[in-house]
């Protein structure tokens, strides 16, 4: 290796200021600093040293998985370049069930489901989607184990919800487009807990049967009419609950 | 009506619940040979998905079928004793297949350690020298031997290196000196992929 390629075990992700400004918070309060560093090939990233057994880098994407800079370029660049076998997109999402969920909860993909990825046929006159092609996609094993262990640990002051996510383009404030989405995915093993937008960028990181990506993430709002109205309260919280269970699921392993 | 004490009958070993695999045996039994070549087609950065090609030579004529990798599959052709078309080949099937051997160390003790203490095993082991090349290439710091996972995960990987060792010769019958030529240039493509060794050297970083 030439002199000076940094390397790590694992690569967190996050996308917006709000995730870069609550891992840095969260991190400060357990002891573990984001050190800013710069790397030709690649610009910014941070070095978070060993949190646990893992050697950590953290580097900020741009919103989205398909756009310039996006989850999905940072991802494959990092990851090759780093070594990086485990990246952890953290941040905010949506919940999907209003009476079960919470602000602030944090959803943990199992699986992910590429909504974007779909069949318009015509029935009856009128466009319908067709999902029956689409493939969900495994989480990489060892992450989930990793995050199972840290919910059974508990004592953190907010709910996990481990399931199903979705992840697409669409910014998404109508509950009935939530809810028609949520009920036009086929049923499967893991139940729909929520959705959002960077996951999907991670699936082009490595094939399918062997995902290197998990994604954890708060619930910052329902997807709904109300949530223009509650963002600015609710986006920290979701976006500091990511990064405390992630950071504390790390430092917790192997302890 | 069919009998349901169909459902409860016993399958030899258990290995062959896929019917692609029950059907392969079925034409060993009848006195066919099969033969195997894992296909893994890589352009640049872009590696394909790993596809099983099993060739059925019967009665003269060659059939020809196709599954996509699955470790199941591929511990059934085991079992059956059907080998790759080449040293080569058989060396990309097991880097395949330390993927899933290696999990559960994996899964007990992440990604860092498990990293760690990988390369340290591998560094010290009897296959150090056909490794050194690649091993040189991968990053890891090196483990804490008084962590109470550091025995398990070691355990892990040395019994998963042992049983792929042991289909070799036992299995699919390898003398001990061809076993260890495949099992060394297994574990590099499997070092490769997973450190993204070719990966990085493409890109420029390594």
């Amino acid at each position: 290796m030439s002199i000076g390629a940094p390397s790590c075990d694992v690569l967190i992700l996050v996308a917006i200021d709000a995730e870069l400004a609550a891992l840095r918070s969260v991190g400060a309060k357990l002891g573990i600093a984001l050190e800013p560093r710069q790397w030709e090939p690649l610009g910014e990233y941070f070095d978070l040293g060993m949190v646990g057994t893992d050697r950590v880098f953290a580097a900020r994407t741009k919103m989205g998985a398909i756009r310039h800079e996006g989850s999905a370029y940072k991802a494959i660049l990092f990851q090759r370049a780093a070594q990086a076998t485990s990246i952890i997109q953290v941040g905010m999402a949506f919940g999907v069930d209003p009476k079960r969920q919470h602000h602030g909860d944090v959803l943990v993909a199992r699986s992910m489901f590429p909504y974007d990825d779909r069949t318009i046929r015509v029935t009856d006159g009128r466009p319908v989607v067709d999902y029956s092609q689409t493939k969900r996609r495994a989480a990489k094993h060892s992450l989930v184990k990793l995050f199972e262990r840290e919910i059974e640990r508990g004592g953190h002051t907010f709910g996990a919800h481990v399931g199903m996510l979705l992840s697409g383009g669409a910014r998404i404030f109508s509950a009935k487009f939530r809810d028609d989405l949520v009920a036009s995915v086929p049923s499967g093993r893991d139940r729909i807990i929520g959705g959002e937008m960077e996951g999907v960028g991670l699936l082009s990181v490595s094939p399918a049967d062997k995902p290197l990506w998990a994604v954890v993430k708060g619930i910052s709002d329902f997807a709904d009419e109300d949530r223009d109205g509650i963002i600015e309260t609710t986006r920290p919280v979701a976006c500091e609950n990511a990064a405390r269970f992630v950071l504390s699921a790390l430092r917790n392993n192997l302890s | 009506m069919a009998n349901i004490n169909a459902y409860f009958q016993a399958e030899d070993e258990g290995w062959f619940d896929h019917p692609r695999l029950r059907r392969w045996r079925k034409f060993l039994q009848e006195g066919a040979r099969l033969q195997l070549e894992v296909v893994r087609p890589r352009q640049g950065l872009d590696v394909g998905r790993a596809v099983l090609y099993v060739t059925i030579i019967t009665n003269g004529q060659d059939l020809l079928e196709h599954e996509d990798w699955s470790d199941e599959l591929n511990r059934g052709l085991i079992k059956l004793r059907v080998r790759a078309i080449s040293h080569e080949n058989e060396a990309l099937r097991f880097g395949l297949a330390f993927a899933g051997a290696f999990e559960p160390a994996e899964d007990r003790v992440g990604d860092g350690f498990f990293n760690s203490v990988l390369k340290e095993e591998l560094a010290n082991g009897p296959l150090a020298e056909p490794l050194a090349d690649v091993l040189a290439q991968v990053h890891a710091l090196r483990p804490s031997h008084d962590s109470k996972s550091y025995s398990d995960c070691k355990d892990l990987i040395v019994g998963a290196i042992r049983g792929r060792a042991l289909e070799l010769t036992r299995d699919l019958g390898y003398p001990e000196h061809e076993a260890n030529m495949i099992l060394s240039s297994a574990l590099a493509i499997y070092l490769d992929e997973r450190f993204s060794v070719t990966d990085r050297r493409l890109l420029g970083f390594g």
